[in-house]
């Protein structure tokens, strides 16, 4: 104890989160060179005596960025203290957010915030990702889009929500994600080698949704939005709505509902028949404190209904020709709202609950518990003969439960890191005439060790994962597929090397491996695909995935603007790919290519490059741009040849104007775009049959943008509105991963209007 | 602190209580029942010869319903004959009795469907199909024909070649009666011979 001559000068006040003013309880500060200290209350109080002159007090609270404070004291004093969450160190100890499961620090890790969200908001999840270098869209038509990261999409990529993983039936191209555009406060996007947290399936990357963030800030608040889109009569909204019932912040909750509507999408030419689609989507949570625990309840409900382009439905071979032939719908309809046949109808339920505990002797405990249930329905175009129109040709229910443990541990000896278990079983049942795939049960059981250290300016990380994943088919008596099971155990790991030039350049080099077994879809598919004219035979003997992915990047940032490059090498063993072996099927549809699931292995290899540059405080400049090589390695039966649909070579350059403040709209912005998207020249040989030929890819395209932003004073609050112009100058256009980019034109020109009002 | 960590302890189990109590809905099983995968499993054609009891059939037929079908033999047809031909779909395996004569769901929407009968360039010169149903719109059907044929030129005894048999649908694309669909329900080529 140091003694004190005089009275002793006090010094109090709070210890708060930064980003949501939420007191923070159990932080201490120490008065550097002394003993005086302290530790928060539960309101985040604190109070520490001292001499008078110079003070240096440290505050440490576990998760967020210790701050060092100095400052003379020649009386007593109140001093707020906000404290940054620090997600590098431990994010698990953030709970009002769900906890977010990081890749490593080394990897490649695109944020889109919530303000630019809110600039996108109304779009699929694919469209919102479009403009994330290195991330694609692989469309279905004007309402189904995916995102593909740096070539690779569906089973290949992870999806995140509320901090599960989305198990929705993924396995289609044609399946999109089932995420309510208006309900993440950020998306994330981990592109690569993710490192060993996300389990199997990460070969491509991870995306990320993550809630926002529980403020308990006030009794009651909410958030508005609305949009219109002109092209397709899109009218979007979306209501949020928060609150903290006691002011002690032990208790907050969130409600959301959003509705999305549209019709048919218009190229420069012609209506899209039946792209239209309808969405519904409600979301609650609860978040709360007892003692060192905090728990998180996390419930959404998502349903869609969406078209599918009438035309794109055939029969045969010769009905494709024809389509690719005419180029346009056969028939031009009038724009209309209905959804008919063909048409898809998916359901999405989720519980999602959490509990993180600050266990004192060793670190940050987790528990997460998930369950979701995923309906798929798909309706053909006409009852073929006896069916009724109103029966879905196919039904599928996917049931998933996940169990996830983890601990971070304290920083001891300098390391930094956690181990994790993860549990999950899934059950998938068919109730429909119509065969896609056959049911399927499956456990799987993944443990892993992560750690990271720093070396000076280096930064070093390393991760061990063990996945085991049992999967039982059942039998289909037509066609006859024999019930099987089968069982894999497979490590993976990572390691990355941070290192820190100077302030401004930063390098980092990863290295992971990933791996997935083959897909349900990619074993026992057996029959026509409809709209592709390929009589497509799954090998229910295909091995694994296994992949190598390298990246180096290089980050370069100052005050006038920034260079961001990557560089990445992916080495897939055994990659699973459909490709025509030259044999004709005869079926009652005339005669169709034969397409089988085979392995080869493939190496997909890109660059990213983005960079911006702001001279002055009201302009800013950005180009971004990516191009990829996907190929299959030469083997005994296969030469060296071109992935299929890989993403062409494509590049934005953006302009953002901010004007003169007004009275009455503030932080006016203009945004100037063009996209410029290269023909694809590297595609496997075309399929040619007697009755059908393919198309090569479609030549590239450039795309203009206009965007008008503004803030405006509204009754009590600032109000948002944005106007955004796309395809300014009503382009026709077609895309190499579009499915229809022989049949139809894309979308055209788009007005789209939103609107942010908080209350 | 004490009665807060059983708390937080009774919650967890709760939510792990509610978990083992919603699997009820998740059973996968082997599939017992007749898959639809295709839903025309058999096509005859019925070729009479007139003037006499001599009947040609003509089958395709995919008989374990998993899409890959073919025709059983080559028809024979002789020249200078007139055949009153007819067609029979059947999905053999519908569950339902009454859903497995499609033949009668195309007579009911035929003026959503229309057949198209090809015969090879081999043997165009000495075969024609003429259709001789019609629908409410008085457009031609297909499900009833003519074939008639004519003499195969001096020496030669016998030519092969094939019938190409197209059913349309028309769901999008207006029936005008020579026009193709926007779907092809049916699109078989049997081999076919033709002889003096």
């Amino acid at each position: 104890m140091i003694s004190f001559s005089g009275d002793p000068i006090r010094v109090s006040g709070t210890v708060k989160d930064a980003s949501n003013a939420m007191p923070l309880s159990r932080a201490t500060l120490v008065h550097a060179g002394s003993t005086q200290g302290a530790v928060t209350d539960s309101l985040g109080r604190y109070e520490i005596k001292g001499n008078s002159g110079f003070w240096e007090l440290e505050v440490r609270y576990l998760g967020y960025k210790t701050q060092k404070l100095v400052f003379d004291v020649q009386k007593d004093t109140i001093i707020h203290i906000l404290l940054e969450q620090d997600l590098t160190v431990f994010d698990g100890v953030e709970v009002r957010s769900s906890r977010v499961t990081k890749g490593m620090e080394s990897t490649t890790v695109e944020t889109i915030d919530q303000n630019e969200l809110d600039r996108l908001r109304g779009q699929t999840l694919g469209e919102t990702l479009s403009g994330v270098v290195g991330v694609d869209m692989l469309q279905t038509g004007a309402s189904i889009a995916k995102p593909v990261i740096r070539g690779l999409h569906s089973d290949r990529v992870i999806t995140m929500q509320a901090g599960i993983t989305q198990e929705g039936q993924q396995w289609g191209g044609e399946h999109a994600p089932e995420i309510d555009p208006f309900s993440p406060g950020q998306i994330q996007v981990i592109k690569g080698a993710a490192g060993v947290e996300f389990g199997i399936g990460a070969i491509g990357g991870v995306i990320q949704v993550i809630p926002r963030p529980i403020t308990m800030e006030r009794k009651l608040s909410g958030t508005a939005y609305l949009n219109t889109y002109t092209n397709n009569g899109q009218l979007a909204g979306s209501v949020h709505l928060e609150g903290s019932p006691s002011v002690d912040s032990k208790l907050g909750w969130r409600f959301q509902g959003s509705v999305r509507r549209a019709g048919d999408s218009r190229t420069p030419d012609y209506v899209i028949d039946n792209s239209g689609f309808s969405e519904q989507s409600v979301n609650s949570t609860i978040a709360f404190r007892t003692g060192l625990f905090h728990h998180r309840i996390y419930v959404s409900s998502y349903a869609t209904k969406l078209g599918i382009y009438t035309g794109a439905h055939i029969g045969s071979p010769n009905d494709l020709q024809r389509a690719i032939d005419r180029g346009r719908p056969a028939v031009e309809q009038p724009f209309s709202y209905k959804i008919k046949a063909p048409r898809q109808e998916i359901q999405h339920h989720l519980l999602s609950a959490e509990s993180t505990v600050l266990a004192n002797k060793w670190g940050v405990f987790d528990i997460h518990y998930g369950l979701q249930l995923n309906n798929r329905k798909e309706y053909d175009i006409h009852g073929r003969f006896s069916r009724d129109v109103e029966t879905a040709a196919f039904d599928l229910t996917l049931t998933t439960q996940s169990l996830d443990l983890r601990l971070q541990h304290y920083t001891l000896h300098g390391f930094d890191g956690k181990i994790g278990l993860q549990i999950k079983r899934q059950g998938n049942v068919r109730s429909s005439v119509g065969f896609l795939i056959p049911d399927f049960r499956s456990y799987s059981a993944g443990w892993y060790a992560f750690e990271k250290k720093e070396f000076g300016s280096l930064r070093a990380e390393a991760g061990v994962r063990l996945d085991y994943h049992w999967v039982r088919s059942f039998a289909v008596r037509s066609p006859r597929i024999e019930g099987r099971t089968d069982a894999y155990l497979q490590p993976s790991g990572a390691f990355g090397l941070i290192w820190n030039i100077d302030d401004a350049l930063k390098a980092h080099i990863t290295v992971g491996t990933a791996w997935r077994p083959a897909g349900i879809n990619e074993r026992f598919s057996y029959g026509v695909h409809h709209g592709t004219a390929q009589f497509e035979i799954g090998d229910p003997n295909l091995k694994p995935e296994q992949s190598i992915n390298t990246e180096l990047g290089l980050e370069w940032e100052s005050d006038l603007g920034g260079i961001r490059f990557n560089a990445y090498n992916s080495w897939i063993k055994d990659f699973i790919q459909l490709r025509p072996d030259g044999t004709i099927v005869s079926t009652i549809r005339g005669a169709f290519p034969q397409y089988v699931y085979q392995q080869v292995d493939a190496q997909i290899r890109g660059l990213e490059l983005s960079i911006h540059y702001h001279p002055v405080d009201w302009y800013e400049t950005g180009v971004k741009g990516s191009m990829l090589f996907g190929e299959h390695r030469a083997s005994k039966e296969i030469s060296n040849e071109a992935l299929y649909m890989m993403p062409a070579p494509s590049a934005t350059w953006l302009h953002n104007i901010v004007y003169a403040d007004r009275a009455w709209a503030k932080q006016n912005t203009i945004q100037l775009g063009a996209k410029v998207v290269r023909r694809q020249t590297r595609y496997p040989a075309l399929v040619s049959t007697e009755a059908y030929k393919e198309p090569a890819p479609p030549p590239g395209y450039v795309l203009l943008d206009i965007g008008f932003s503004t803030k405006i004073q509204g009754p009590k609050q600032v109000w948002n509105l944005s106007l955004d112009l796309k395809n300014v100058l009503n382009t026709s256009y077609r895309d190499y991963l579009s499915r229809f980019r022989y049949l139809i034109d894309e979308p055209g020109r788009n007005l789209v209007i939103r609107m942010t009002i908080p209350f | 602190m004490k009665t807060h960590t059983t708390l937080s302890l009774k919650m967890i189990a709760f939510t792990f209580l509610i978990s083992i109590t919603s699997l009820s809905c998740d059973n996968p099983a082997d599939d017992d029942d007749a898959g639809e995968q295709e839903f025309i499993t058999k096509v005859t054609l019925r070729l009479e010869e007139q003037g006499s009891t001599n009947v040609v059939s003509i089958i395709w037929s995919d008989p374990d319903g998993d899409g890959r079908g073919d025709f059983v033999g080559t028809a024979s047809l002789k020249a200078n004959k007139t055949y009153k031909g007819s067609i029979e779909l059947l999905n053999e395996l519908a569950d339902k009795p009454e859903e497995r004569d499609i033949t009668k769901e195309i007579l009911e929407e035929s003026d959503e469907h229309q057949f198209f009968y090809t015969f090879s360039s081999s043997l165009r010169p000495y075969a024609t199909v003429t259709i001789t149903d019609k629908d409410k719109n008085n457009l031609p059907v297909g499900l009833q024909f003519d074939v008639v044929t004519t003499a195969l030129p001096s020496g030669t005894a016998s030519q092969s070649g094939t019938l190409n048999i197209v059913l349309s649908h028309y769901s999008t694309i207006k029936k005008a009666g020579t026009n193709p669909g926007n779907e092809e329900d049916v699109n078989i080529t049997a081999p076919v011979s033709l002889s003096n």
